[in-house]
């Protein structure tokens, strides 16, 4: 099944307007991630937010460079996922 | 300046607590603010309520709280706090408030509710309130000290010098210190504390003055931590302060009498709050039958 990893819409749910820069990509397509693995790293202004991934699978495409401009819900990855 | 890197981890706790603060219509501090440890309290099941809305009637130039004018007081929020913390099973819980000077006791009376009816609904849980200075007005402070919290705190936030820079016009250094001190006048069994947000441009001998300040109007539990700027609105952060430095300043502050310290640069005044009540009052020789651990 696939799907796509995204910046968590619950990280400070309502306070939803904050944007970020991606600043670090730690996987390439065709690699295996495993769920809770670090995989991106967004710059925001109070902090640097390590994303981990959901779930165990393989990267299919990654969906962001470094510097692209990033907010809740937005996508990182598509991912094949396992089970 | 390199910045606190933190790790978004959302576990099936934290998802519970987006579920119940959303269905409740409760604000949180945790998201009001952006606060940086809210994937390890909620994840951990804890949140910090933030009543009377998520509007604060206050500009104060390092916060990220909505401001504006708020919505009218619910008067079931009480009751969906306590409800809150019901469902939670907390046993301590830690409430505050955005600033409501559209009000004519700055919101006290709800406060006070609100502490009745958790403790009315959850008589075995601790409650630990972070309220504003109501202006100075000392019957709306004593509407909530009667209601008998077992902590409040109140924030002086920065050193003398720079509390008009950095809090709204209508806060003030000795205000603060005067809402502190009436509180132990009032009742003297209630904890109080205070935080400190250190890398506004303070000195180090301005800390320890402030630190002095706060002990001699009776502060028993210190918070200090380090200021991160929420947004480009907010006043850039002028220093990262080092660990080496957290401990020296929490070193001296044990030795101007304060009971528990809290310093850390992620420390934020309901951060482990319920560890540093039970260790402040073991400390000031009150735990009696408390309860120090779960």
């Amino acid at each position: 099944m696939e799907s796509i990893i995204t910046i968590p819409v619950d990280l400070w749910p309502r306070r939803g307007g904050w944007r970020g820069k991606v600043i670090s990509i730690f996987k390439k397509p065709n690699e295996r991630v495993e769920k809770g693995e670090p995989i991106a790293e967004v710059e925001i202004e109070k902090a640097v937010l390590v994303i981990e991934s959901p779930f165990d699978g393989v990267i299919r495409e990654v969906l962001v460079s470094p510097g692209d401009s990033v907010g809740p819900g937005s996508g990182l990855f598509k991912v094949e996922v396992f089970g | 300046m390199d910045k606190v890197r933190l790790r978004v981890s959302i576990n099936d706790r934290y998802a519970s607590i987006v579920k119940l603060v959303s269905g409740l219509k409760i604000a949180t501090v945790c998201e009001g603010a952006l606060c940086p440890n809210i994937f390890e309290c909620w994840g951990e099941g804890v949140a910090t309520f933030m009543i009377m809305g998520d509007t604060c009637t206050r500009g104060c130039r390092f916060c990220y709280v909505k401001k504006g004018k708020p919505q009218p007081l619910d008067l079931e929020e009480p009751y969906r706090v306590a409800e809150a913390v019901r469902i939670l099973g907390l046993d301590y819980v830690t409430i505050t408030s955005v600033d409501r000077d559209d009000l004519p006791d700055g919101g006290a009376s709800q406060f006070a509710e609100t502490i009745s009816m958790v403790k009315r609904l959850n008589p075995n849980v601790k409650v630990e309130v972070l309220i504003p200075d109501f202006r100075g007005d000392l019957n709306a402070l004593k509407t909530v000290v009667d209601v008998k919290p077992d902590v409040i705190a109140h924030n002086i936030e920065t050193v003398r010098r720079l509390t008009t820079t950095v809090r709204d016009w209508r806060a003030g250094y000795e205000q603060s210190l005067m809402v502190l001190k009436y509180i132990k006048v009032f009742n003297p069994s209630i904890i109080t504390k205070s935080s400190i947000l250190l890398g506004l441009g303070e000195t180090f001998d301005e800390v320890i003055e402030a630190m002095r300040d706060l002990r001699s109007v009776g502060v028993d539990i210190l918070v200090l931590s380090q200021y991160l700027r929420p947004s480009p609105k907010q006043l850039p952060v002028a220093k990262m302060y080092k660990i080496e430095e957290f401990k020296i300043l929490e070193d001296i502050a044990y030795k101007i009498g304060f009971s528990y310290v809290v310093a850390h640069p992620l420390a934020r005044t309901s951060y482990k709050a319920r560890e540093a009540y039970y260790e402040a009052i073991k400390r000031l020789g009150l735990s009696g039958n408390a309860k120090s651990s779960n």
